[in-house]
């Protein structure tokens, strides 16, 4: 999975290809809603990112990030 | 209070909140007795201790440790530990192979029904950032060093999930009872900071 997530909170991912690795159930999506949305709904999957996919050389081998994001903001690869 | 003729000046916050606090009780909208009964409810009922407690089931039964970790919102509940900060959780198991470190990168996400309140250090940019930056590095910092064989997983909680660390049962505790092991179990060891 790729993530197109850009909320603040998940910016560090966006872009990032992961694994998911846990399906939760689906929430409100709150960006929608505080945006004058309303109130929507998403599954929301657990992404699996190595510290290599977001950080490159800068990243370490054995560490990885987990970040729960909507399924909006995700998209094949 | 006792007289006194210089009590503590209040911090412009402190005053800040007592002063809306007298307004909505004035006005009928805030009841004092419920004001106290939140209160108590964050000092006595939410902490640690909460979060002890399920490790602590955990070490001791096998079944409960298998609940806890396919469905945690559950298996929590069932020692009856429920509430706001904690209606979705998720528990993740160190073992000697896998180190689990929980963070919340946006702000201070926690779960409050096993944990209480969240630290001051665990809402600080610094932690915030180098947890998913470089916590082998992070960790060593905080007298927590492992190994290159140990594999660091970080876990960025949000507003819908909030994570809960099952620590690995120290050695040479085979004959303490769950309330014992209970006493053994820290706050940090939880969050992921600490080993016990």
């Amino acid at each position: 999975m790729a993530s197109t997530g850009a909320h603040p909170r998940t910016r560090y991912v966006q872009g990032k290809r992961g694994t998911i690795v846990r399906i939760d159930p689906a929430a409100n999506v709150a960006d929608i809603e505080a945006h004058g949305g309303g109130f929507v709904t998403d599954p929301i999957y657990s992404v699996r990112f190595t510290s290599r996919e977001l950080w490159g050389d800068g990243g370490a081998d054995g560490e990885t990030m987990h970040v729960d994001l909507y399924e909006r903001y995700l998209q094949d690869s | 209070m006792t007289a006194d003729h210089h009590p503590a000046e209040l911090a412009p916050i402190e005053a800040r909140v007592a002063a809306i606090e007298s307004v909505l009780v004035e006005k009928g909208i805030l009841d004092t007795d419920a004001v106290d009964e939140i209160v108590r409810h964050f000092e006595d009922n939410l902490g640690p201790m909460n979060g002890a407690k399920v490790v602590a089931r955990a070490w001791t039964d096998p079944q409960y440790k298998d609940r806890l970790l396919t469905d945690g919102t559950d298996a929590i509940k069932d020692l009856g530990f429920e509430g706001p900060e904690g209606n979705h959780m998720v528990v993740v198991e160190n073992t000697p192979t896998v180190h689990n470190l929980v963070v919340c990168t946006l702000c201070s996400c926690y779960p409050w029904t096993v944990l209480g309140l969240p630290p001051k250090w665990y809402k600080a940019p610094a932690y915030r950032s180098r947890a998913v930056r470089e916590p082998r590095k992070l960790l060593a910092e905080l007298g927590t060093v492992l190994g290159d064989d140990v594999e660091i997983r970080v876990w960025d909680s949000s507003a819908e999930t909030r994570y809960l660390v099952l620590p690995m049962r120290p050695d040479g505790t085979a004959d303490m009872s769950e309330e014992q092991l209970a006493g053994l179990v820290t706050r940090d060891s939880m969050i992921g900071v600490a080993r016990l």
